[in-house]
């Protein structure tokens, strides 16, 4: 079995939780907004981001409250609690479930961004060799532990604050009447929009693997918040932006309309700036793919102790390829996006809050138990 | 077995078993000196190394001891001889080390072990020079020389408390370099102190030629082309270093001193940055590190647009851009490739050669071989403007080390920029940046103010905050004493500035 505490050289730093949370929430969705929320609530889609917003900080609180409640039991993470809860077999059983969501989510990254790089920058690019290399270099990484990737999420950050100052270029072009008329959707079309907001917020819910990394819980939670918070504005300005820079029309036809966005893009000495933005998105691909296998290996490892970490690791990366390869058009693509999108959304709304009433429930009949 | 027992028998070649045994091995020594002195109360036998010893002072202040009638047995002249730190002993380890490092060996009989050791090193260098290396031109200018001895008064002059310490330890199986760890007690972290301690006690090697060698056997990471330490031939920087909670280590025989653990950062800060005004030191450091970006992928950039991303080059200069490349008849990765070839070559000539010749070389290589080129259509004149400056860029780097490894990344940037683009170049980038974040340099991040992030010593990074704020020593090291001077007083000494207005 594994030990209860992190040995505090590998422990992450509060802030650390803000990076992460924000790298990972971003994922790629940001180059997709406005476009899922327009077919629903048309100029409203601002409204729906921010509800699902708010409803992602709620969730987030219900898992910090999960994660917290398994203190005196042993270590707090989701793979615990599931031995805990279920026994060994069951509780084996969902924690492969959750890591298939997990696997999921990295296979959608790299389809994702290998497409992005392909149409946007190097046409010539085959999706084999994009995803070998990023797998590689994740390889080295995650050998590393967790500490690199929180630095790798960290640059991440600091590398997006230029991409996303760069929206200041479209303000000429951008008409504010594209938002009028305010509240023009019924409710249940606001619902089904934050709905579809809800799933560009799906990655922090991956807390629930590398909570008992933070040293101090208590600080970590409040920039856990933090960077939900941060993500939701930059997602309000991304959806408030995109619908005020193109028609309607446009945007339900644009895949990316990020990109359109960086088109406005200006600098001296180049053209076309928006390829020499595009170069950036390497940073936003790589920590989510480093946290999505450092997970899935020390989810293998937690099954199976008895193998090492390393070859685990080979294992999983060598999958991911695999899969990202056998995934060629793209609406193959488009549909594993939703299909994660789905089953993400199940997990944090529905079975996350299940699994936290089914914790309270067991400690009541134990206390009972034992009375 | 036979060859095991044979082994175990020659064990220890080096170390002579018996006194007899190495004056044995002495005999055919030509600078070894062994005779016996007969005086008239008392005999004894006189053995040195002329070339280490002192000859002139044995004379004068050893040799008439031995006449002296009232030295009558080996203990008198121990008590006679007016010099301090002799040694009496029977350990054959020690008395062929102090015989190899100069000392005098004074016996009363030829094969009893019992010895006194009289120190009488000659102490024979160069004398202290400018710093050729690390040139300023605002600020002290002594550098080490090769005697560890005078190194350390140099750093001693300047840190004149008790605290500053030194441990020497030695090294080499053959060689027992004398190898000095300085630090300031209670500034510098005991981890540290102890770590660079327990490697260098690690080490097993014959012999240590310089303090750079020991360097690199001593990092976290052999096989990182980044420079994990610094070695510096200033002693102002070793004090500055030591005073901050850092290590030194000086070398016998090394005009070099390393200064651990080292973080990026500080590769690119000269040390008379801190002899400028802030505003002008922090210039200059960002404008170092802009050259360092500049250098190290203006080539690739150049590659990648020209094969894959026409798309990037400004319409008002592609005319002209297409008159200079029309010529050519390369692909611009040959093109790139050919042109860093000859300034590595030109630098490496420079650098072997002689300064006056080098520089001639630098001139001819420079023009002519420039200009030819672009003549004879090899080369673009617009690829010669940026090779000559990401050459330049390369050199402003402070340290020599860190200079060849900028120089050095320029090439898989180039390759990787033939391959996939500027795609190639992003993640060759995040290959580096992924190194460096797992890199350490004695068990501290070697990123550290970046990555773990620490705003407090972002002071002294990219920026150069003013002296007077600078009254803590930097969170990586976690020195014993984090404090330099109490801020609040500082500020309070300081003239309170009335706005002339007001008066």
């Amino acid at each position: 079995m594994t030990k209860d505490t992190i040995s505090k050289a590998f422990q992450l730093s509060p802030i650390s939780a803000f990076f992460l949370t924000f790298s990972l929430q971003l994922g790629s969705d940001f180059l997709k907004l406005p476009q899922p929320l327009i077919d629903q609530a048309g100029q409203d889609a601002w409204i729906g981001v921010l509800i699902s917003g708010f409803a992602t900080m709620g969730i987030l609180w219900f898992i910090f409250r999960l994660l917290d409640h398994e203190k005196p039991y042993g270590r707090t993470d989701i793979f615990s609690i599931h031995r805990r809860l279920f026994g060994k077999k069951a509780g084996d059983v969902l924690n492969f479930i959750l890591m298939g969501q997990v696997l999921l989510f990295l296979v959608c990254l790299l389809c994702t961004y290998s497409e992005i790089f392909q149409v946007w920058l190097f046409p010539n690019l085959s999706t084999l060799e994009f995803s070998i290399i990023i797998c590689i270099i994740t390889g080295y990484v995650v050998l590393g532990g967790i500490r690199n990737i929180g630095g790798l999420s960290f640059l991440y950050f600091l590398y997006m604050i230029p991409i996303f100052q760069s929206l200041n270029f479209t303000v000429p072009y951008l008409r504010f009447s594209n938002l009028l008329p305010v509240f023009d959707h019924s409710l249940s079309a606001i619902m089904e929009a934050s709905y579809m907001g809800a799933k560009l917020y799906l990655g922090f819910e991956l807390v629930i693997f590398y909570y008992p990394f933070f040293g101090q819980p208590d600080r970590a939670r409040k920039w856990a918040y933090l960077g939900v918070l941060t993500s939701m504005i930059l997602y309000l300005n991304l959806t408030i932006v995109g619908t005020a820079f193109a028609t309607q029309g446009a945007l339900t036809r644009t895949i990316w309309p990020f990109m359109a966005l960086l088109k406005t893009l200006q600098i001296p000495f180049f053209n076309h700036a928006e390829k020499l933005a595009t170069l950036f998105f390497v940073w936003s691909l790589i920590p989510d793919v480093c946290v999505c296998t450092w997970i899935l290996t020390r989810g293998l490892n937690f099954s199976f102790p008895s193998m090492k970490q390393k070859y685990f690791m080979i294992a999983v990366l060598i999958l991911s390829v695999l899969l990202t390869c056998s995934l060629q058009t793209g609406n193959q693509i488009r549909m594993i996006n939703q299909l994660f999108g789905l089953t993400g959304t199940a997990i944090v709304y529905i079975y996350l809050p299940l699994l936290f009433l089914y914790q309270w429930f067991h400690k009541k009949v134990r206390e009972q138990h034992e009375n | 077995m036979f060859f095991r027992k044979r082994k175990i028998k020659k064990e220890n070649p080096i170390q002579a078993e018996s006194v007899s045994d190495l004056w044995l091995r002495l005999e055919n020594v030509p600078d070894f000196i062994h005779f016996k002195h007969k005086g008239e109360h008392f005999h004894c036998w006189v053995s040195f190394i002329q070339t280490l010893a002192d000859v002139e002072y044995l004379h004068r202040d050893v040799f008439p001891y031995l006449y002296s009638d009232k030295v009558h047995s080996l203990a008198d002249v121990q008590q006679q001889i007016p010099i301090e730190r002799m040694i009496r002993t029977k350990d054959m380890a020690v008395i062929q080390a102090k015989l190899f490092e100069g000392y005098t060996i004074i016996q009363e009989y030829e094969r009893e072990a019992d010895c006194l050791i009289i120190p009488s090193v000659k102490i024979k260098g160069r004398q202290i020079e400018k710093s050729e290396i690390e040139t300023s031109i605002i600020g002290p200018r002594e550098a080490f020389v090769e005697s560890a001895d005078a190194n350390i008064n140099l750093v001693r002059k300047r840190i004149p408390i008790p605290q500053f310490k030194f441990d020497e330890l030695h090294i080499g199986k053959i060689s027992k370099t004398r190898v000095c760890v300085l630090y300031i007690d209670g500034i510098a972290n005991k981890d540290n102190i102890n770590t660079v301690k327990q490697r260098i006690r690690d080490l097993e090697v014959v012999s240590m030629i310089d303090a750079t060698m020991l360097a690199l056997m001593i990092s976290d990471n052999n096989n990182s082309i980044f420079p994990q330490y610094i070695d510096t031939e200033r002693p102002d920087r070793v004090a500055g270093a030591l005073y901050e909670g850092k290590i030194s280590v000086i070398i016998e025989g090394s005009p070099n001193a390393l200064i651990l653990p080292a973080s990026i950062i500080e590769f690119f800060a000269a040390f008379d940055d801190y002899f400028l005004v802030w505003p002008i030191a922090t210039a200059y450091r960002l404008l170092r590190l802009f050259a360092i970006g500049f250098s190290s992928v203006a080539s690739s950039i150049y590659v990648a647009i020209l094969t894959y991303h026409y798309q990037l080059i400004p319409d008002n200069l592609i005319p002209s851009l297409f008159t200079s490349r029309t010529a050519v008849p390369y692909a611009p990765f040959v093109e790139v490739l050919v042109m860093e070839f000859m300034i590595e070559l030109l630098r490496e000539a420079g650098a072997r050669l002689p300064t006056k010749v080098g520089q001639t070389i630098g001139i001819v290589g420079g023009i002519v071989i420039g200009t030819a080129s672009v003549q004879a259509g090899v080369v673009s004149n617009f690829l010669l403007i940026i090779i000559a400056l990401s050459a330049l860029s390369a050199f402003i780097t402070p340290n020599y080390r860190m200079a060849t490894t900028i120089r050095f990344i320029r090439f898989p940037f180039i390759l990787s920029a033939q391959l996939l683009g500027l795609l190639g170049i992003s993640l060759c980038f995040l290959i580096f940046v992924s190194h460096l974040i797992k890199l350490t340099s004695i068990g501290r991040p070697y990123i550290e103010p970046i990555y773990p992030t620490r705003v407090r010593d972002l002071k002294d990074t990219f920026i150069r905050l003013p002296l007077n704020y600078q009254n803590e020593r930097p969170l990586f090291l976690r020195p014993g004493d984090s404090k330099r001077f109490n801020s609040h007083r500082a500020h309070q000494k300081a003239e309170v500035k009335k706005s002339e207005l007001d008066n």
